[in-house]
């Protein structure tokens, strides 16, 4: 019954309207105002410190705007929910727990039993190559591993909204890719919508739907791009080729601001690019 | 899973020869050199290696332990025997030994009065006692200062100065509050631990990476959940390593205490060695109190391996 229903629900969109906010003294963003379709998967990318992980705060309902307002599927972000799952770099995983524990925590906050919990935990691991880890600790888990475990546990909640703060920036190149496919593979077969924050312009453009370009600080919205080449995605294709050029000059042209003198950029970009 | 049958009996196979070769001492060396470069490629998976190795270790470090006392316990007793040293300022093991295993005549006079076993158990049951109490007020006021912020700025700023007093300075206090006696010798031991143990724990407290909590929370923990399930496994490492340190804080400021006004215990029974000019007497205090917190030290560390299991795993 719970399952038909899930299939049911509309995908859930998140609507970001006039929003600011402020840590202190900072000014983390400033007047955003951002539509994210329903089921989509959009890819925030920007220089560092531009207030794109504070947005991820926000829908997650973990800050409150100083101004504007947020709202998940419809209705006003009030405090995290379950429905809305987080992928950070590190420190996804509880590191007293293991894998299966882990995934099981989910579970069992939402007052299931023990050994249900683990034996859910216990499939859901099994589904992703996992099931031979289920005993170890985070500790005894490699990089890659530990990830899979904690994109495992997001979607363990079939939430509405998965919020991604550079999840894969830790891992190799290789690793990456394959759990850039774990990702696609584990998304598309849900309704969810994603919202991901990266530095990596290939990762950004093999999975997004949508990309917005974040700048400055405070952060604002510069530049959002629609992508609808069907995935799997080559990146020498045409059109992504050239969304990839207008990316790095917009990253190039971001950094410049911060922590360079721009005779000191010339100088030494000069060592690695031509003309 | 799968791995570690095979990987266990590679173990054992490559360990044989080696085992046989124990008896032979003439050819140990030589083997032995042998042995471990044809153990190397073989190499088990770690996880059944770790158990042995780590009690391998264990029984090295207790040989070299012993060594190094029957060391210095021969040198002393030759700079006794030659008067190098002064036996009757520093009575050598055969002197002392002897007579802390018969159990030191009861010492002292009137209520004073103690014996080897009363002061054991009086050190003991006072430092025990003070040390629970200690860390348990430090990890609830650490947690409250963590919660609330209007505590942070009103008690962690008295917290942070009363944290260096050494804890001998509140001895006066102590015995007019309390009097002389057990009471005040775990007074002593609370404030010796109180101070640093709720700097460490606000430390730890307010260490546990922004993330985890942020993912407890998305997880729908909240509130004493968050505190049980969360913070305080995140922050279980260091709290047991401060945990530890203040033990040895903890066995000073008793020994200290009862050395300086409170008339009882280990400590007291050294000051009574000093009295009577027993220098027997003090050095039985001496290595019973050496032994004993080497001994509690250890007792930590097999409870932190326990409690932090995981961090010992791999």
């Amino acid at each position: 019954m719970n399952e038909m229903n899930r299939k049911k629900r509309l995908p859930t969109e998140v609507v970001f309207e006039n929003v600011s906010k402020r840590f202190g003294e900072k000014q983390a963003t400033q007047d955003v105002s951002l539509k994210v379709p329903g089921g989509s998967f959009t890819v925030i990318i920007g220089p560092s410190g531009c207030g794109k992980s504070t947005l991820l705060g926000l829908a997650a309902g973990l800050d409150e705007p100083s101004d504007g307002y947020v709202f998940v599927g419809g209705r006003e972000v009030a405090g995290p929910t379950p429905e809305v799952a987080l992928l950070f770099q590190y420190y996804n995983l509880f590191p007293w727990l293991t894998a299966c524990d882990n995934v099981a925590f989910a579970f069992r906050n939402r007052g299931m039993p023990r050994k249900e919990a683990r034996r859910r935990a216990m499939e859901l691991l099994a589904n992703v190559g996992l099931g031979d880890y289920a005993d170890k600790v985070p500790d005894e888990l490699s990089g890659g591993m530990k990830q899979r475990v904690a994109l495992v546990r997001s979607f363990a909640l079939q939430p509405v909204l998965l919020l991604m703060d550079e999840p894969f920036a830790a891992l190799d190149h290789q690793t990456r890719r394959i759990m850039q496919s774990y990702l696609l593979m584990t998304w598309q077969a849900t309704d969810a919508t994603v919202i991901m924050v990266t530095h990596d312009l290939d990762e950004a453009l093999y999975l997004a739907d949508r990309l917005v370009l974040f700048s400055g600080s405070p952060g604002t919205i510069s530049e959002v791009i629609d992508i609808d080449v069907p995935r799997p995605r080559r990146l020498d294709e045409g059109s992504l080729a050239a969304i990839r050029k207008r990316l790095e000059a917009h990253l190039e042209k971001e950094v410049a601001y911060d922590e360079f003198t721009e005779t000191e950029l010339a100088r030494v970009m000069g060592y690695t690019r031509g003309g | 899973m799968n791995a570690s049958g095979p990987g266990h009996k590679l173990f054992e196979q490559s360990l044989t020869p080696s085992e046989l070769q124990l008896d032979d001492a003439a050819q140990n060396v030589r083997h032995n050199a042998e042995a471990i470069t044809q153990t190397t490629p073989a190499r088990p998976p770690r996880a059944t290696a770790k158990p042995r190795g780590r009690m391998g270790v264990a029984w090295r470090e207790a040989a070299w332990l012993l060594f190094a006392w029957v060391l210095i316990a021969a040198v002393w007793e030759l700079g006794a025997y030659t008067e190098v040293l002064n036996p009757r300022i520093l009575p050598p093991p055969s002197q002392t030994i002897p007579y802390l295993l018969q159990g030191p005549a009861p010492a002292g006079i009137g209520s004073q009065r103690t014996t080897f076993l009363g002061a054991i158990v009086d050190t003991l049951s006072r430092v025990g006692i003070g040390y629970l109490l200690g860390i348990f007020a430090a990890m609830m006021l650490g947690a409250l200062i963590v919660r609330y912020k209007p505590l942070r700025h009103l008690c962690y700023p008295i917290v942070q100065t009363l944290a260096p007093v050494s804890p001998v300075a509140w001895i006066p206090f102590a015995i007019a509050l309390v009097g002389i006696g057990s009471p005040a010798a775990v007074f002593v031991v609370f404030m010796a631990i109180f101070g640093s143990m709720t700097v460490s724990a606000v430390a730890a407290f307010d260490g546990v990476p922004e993330e985890m909590l942020k993912v407890g929370r998305s997880l729908g923990t909240s509130g004493g959940q968050m505190w049980t399930r969360v913070i305080i496994p995140a922050a279980a490492p260091n709290l047991m390593v401060m945990a530890r340190m203040s033990f040895f804080a903890a066995w000073m400021a008793v020994l200290a205490g009862e050395m300086a006004g409170i008339n009882s215990g280990l400590g007291y029974l050294i000051i009574l060695g000093q009295q009577m000019y027993n220098m027997k007497l003090v050095m039985v205090g001496i290595i019973t109190i050496g032994v004993l917190g080497f001994v509690i030290d250890r007792l930590l560390l097999l409870i932190q391996r326990r409690l932090l299991w995981w961090e010992y795993r791999q």
